[in-house]
């Protein structure tokens, strides 16, 4: 072949492999967006009604008129929850758009940078919110046209819903206190209690927590162990230590990530916990086999979560509070554009299905979702007395009284920062390899934590 | 030594078929159970997903990618072949440079030009619309490219002389002569662009914001979203949204492969 063959033949193969690569790329895009929509896991709904959670500056629902845009992805939630509100509002138009969680910020930054669509109603889900809050995009709804009052909703979900300025920009779709799904023939069957209030009593602290577990692996000659895997432990231990540690672009790591990364790997040593990474095939299937005696679960999880992945596990759950504290596990914060030109009508719906009594009965008859706003339980005690949806699947324990008795007393709001979803993705990245390799110590741990976020914010000083 | 050569295809054949296999037999399950292990025989479910994938507008879906993707081919054949053959056999002012600006647009990541392909689109007007996902082939930089190659290498200079000579117009001369000898080439691109443009995902994610213009990819990746991913029902429709692309490329197989060969041995 002379020179100009060659160069005619590579003229011919370069466009092709250029092709082959950018349809690969298409290819990787679309698997990793459909990855693990669930693994972002938000709790659902909200609630709470009352009449200090602020009503729309128009007195009478009817007179308000408008189309409000919605960016969701639990259709089903607005499906039901529209024809409701329209009851109360029928000349406010709700269109919902359907987003996938893991693309939302994406498709939204888009937007407002190219000035087209942008929604009125935002939703910021748990792996996004402190970015999303960052973005200085929502109004705050403590004043006019909103008048939220924060002393409306429970103390401890504050942080959950403002911004670093202090401002409160959101309201949270749903409470999600988290405490641990246990297997009540296990628990039986190793500590001769399936009752949750005698399980609290063995382990009301993660030493004893450990204790417990070294127990329950020697009885069951390894086939029982505490946790399905790392990352179950430290989403727990992450959420539970709530300190502030983000200032501007101060981020004290080791505040944040030295304790709960201590007691994991203590945990780990022990031998408690299992191979298995979050949300994975392996993982889901360890419901049902009881290979597992606890799972992180909040509000949202017997639904989506527990009866989901072991839908035979009728009768044999039971529900009990993690050690030392609550914790908060996913959680969706609702906020207003602060460019809509329908605000009124934006808030409307969204007081009304997060809020209001109406929209928070409606949504907790119907979805399982518990509102923030305090009155609202005041005022519908019986319902939370009366028998929720799984509470027969949990061996007839009342889920809704034992989180608000039991777990939510305890509970602390972590501030939200933009290097929230940073630390989430150096975790779920690091726990595996921690799994994999036992001599990975604590504290080189902590270390390559640190290297590893600097790495991926490269702007923080990190401590 | 025959049966060795059978042996390896047929075992070639089997790895890649297996994938779609899979995928159909995936989408006859419930979710949970495909984490149980491969499923290698059918389930039960399939009712199940298609009523899960059909209940949420699939149809519509379904049509707006057609619509997206014939189009896009249509427009990104007709212009491409335009410039390739210009490009390919015409001398003008700046021709190397024109050729060299196709090259160096194939080297722009589309992510760069996004924000501001979307700004052009809602000043056209046609925000929120199929559009912005149609028009992008419009200029189509692989494709320009493409054709410059296929039509420099497939029609000989001398047969374009003759056609003058003879009194053909120009435009005669491209209808009459130049698109019949080059319909491997055309066949070639209108395959790519048109999977191409049936898988595309970034652009209908950011332009698209009504569910009622959904192509099936965003379709796709909205399904069964909330707090448990219907893997099976994503199986379900990713079957009924692979088999139009199948078909057509195995329709298109003969003419596609000499298109992929043309120019790359020249005799």
């Amino acid at each position: 072949m002379n020179k100009n063959k060659v160069s005619k033949w590579l003229a011919g193969v370069l466009p092709l492999t250029l092709l082959a690569g950018s349809l690969a790329a298409c290819g990787s895009g679309n698997s990793d967006s459909s990855a693990s929509p669930s693994s972002a896991s938000p709790a659902a709904s909200s609630g709470g009604a009352s009449a200090s959670a602020s009503a729309p500056a128009s007195t009478d629902p009817t007179q308000l008129s408008g189309t409000i845009k919605v960016w969701d992805w639990d259709e089903a939630f607005d499906k039901g929850m529209i024809p409701e509100f329209n009851k109360k509002y029928p000349n406010v138009k709700v269109e919902v758009t359907v987003v996938n969680p893991n693309d939302y910020l994406q498709k939204l930054q888009s937007g407002i940078a190219s000035g087209s669509d942008v929604p009125d109603v935002i939703l910021g889900e748990e792996a996004y919110r402190g970015k999303l809050f960052d973005l200085d995009v929502l109004d705050n709804l403590e004043q006019a046209p909103y008048n939220f009052d924060r002393n409306s909703v429970m103390d401890y979900t504050i942080p959950f819903i403002s911004n670093s300025k202090g401002q409160v920009v959101a309201v949270d779709q749903a409470i999600t206190p988290a405490g641990f799904a246990y297997r009540r023939d296990l628990a039986k069957q190793y500590w001769g209690t399936d009752d949750p209030a005698e399980l609290e009593k063995l382990i009301p602290t993660w030493d004893a927590f450990i204790a417990k577990g070294t127990e329950l692996k020697e009885k069951s000659g390894g086939k029982v162990l505490m946790f399905p895997g790392l990352g179950d432990a430290l989403l727990v231990l992450r959420n539970q230590n709530v300190v502030s540690y983000v200032n501007g672009s101060d981020v004290d790591l080791t505040a944040k990530m030295k304790k709960p990364i201590d007691t994991l790997f203590q945990m780990r040593d022990a031998g408690i916990l299992g191979k298995n990474e979050l949300w994975t095939p392996a993982w889901s299937a360890s419901m049902a086999k009881g290979e597992f005696m606890f799972y992180p679960m909040a509000p949202w999880g017997p639904k989506w979560h527990i009866s989901a992945n072991d839908p035979e596990g009728k009768g044999r759950w039971g529900l009990v509070k993690a050690p030392e504290s609550g914790f908060a596990r996913g959680g969706t914060a609702i906020g207003i554009y602060k460019d809509s030109k329908v605000k009124e009508a934006a808030w409307a719906y969204v007081n009304f299905a997060y809020q209001s009594e109406e929209g928070s009965l409606f949504s907790f008859k119907n979805f399982g979702n518990m509102t923030s706003n305090k009155k609202f339980y005041e005022d519908q005690k019986a319902v939370f007395d009366a028998p929720g949806a799984y509470d027969e699947f949990f061996g007839g324990e009342n889920l809704a009284r034992y989180y608000l008795d039991k777990i939510v007393p305890d509970m602390k709001g972590a501030p939200q920062s933009k290097y929230d979803s940073v630390v989430d993705s150096v975790m779920n990245a690091l726990y595996p390899l921690w799994t994999k390799d036992a001599s990975i110590k604590a504290d080189a741990a902590l270390e390559k934590f640190k290297t590893e976020f600097k790495n991926k914010a490269p702007d923080a000083n990190v401590k | 030594m025959k049966a060795l050569v059978w042996i390896c295809l047929i075992v070639i054949s089997l790895l890649s078929l297996f994938p779609f296999y899979i995928m159909i037999v995936m989408s006859t399950h419930v979710t949970e159970d495909l984490f149980k292990g491969i499923p290698i025989l059918p389930g039960d479910y399939l009712g199940q997903n298609l009523h899960t994938v059909l209940r949420s507008d699939f149809l519509r879906v379904y049509g707006n990618s057609l619509t997206v993707s014939v189009a896009a081919v249509a427009i990104a054949v007709m212009t491409s072949t335009l410039v390739g053959y210009a490009v390919a056999k015409f001398e003008f002012r700046g021709r190397k440079w024109l050729q060299l600006f196709v090259i160096l647009t194939m080297m722009v990541p589309t992510q760069v030009g996004l924000i501001g392909y979307i700004i052009e689109m809602r000043h056209l007007g046609v925000g929120n619309t199929l559009w912005p996902v149609i028009l992008v082939w419009a200029a189509f930089p692989f494709g320009g490219f493409f054709m410059i190659q296929f039509i420099r290498d497939s029609i000989p200079n001398d047969l374009l002389e003759c056609a003058r000579i003879d009194g053909c117009s120009e435009p005669g001369i491209f209808w009459r002569i130049v698109l019949p000898i080059i319909k491997p080439g055309l066949a070639t691109l209108a395959t790519l662009v048109f999977l191409w443009s049936w898988n595309n995902y970034l652009l209908p994610l950011v332009t698209i914001n009504k569910a009622t213009w959904y192509t099936l990819p965003v379709f796709i990746s909205n399904l069964g979203i909330v707090h448990r991913t219907d893997y099976a029902a994503r199986m379900a429709a990713l079957t009924m949204a692979t088999i139009p692309v199948l078909l057509l490329f195995l329709l298109g197989s003969r003419t596609f492969m000499k298109g992929l060969t043309a120019g790359a041995v020249k005799g």
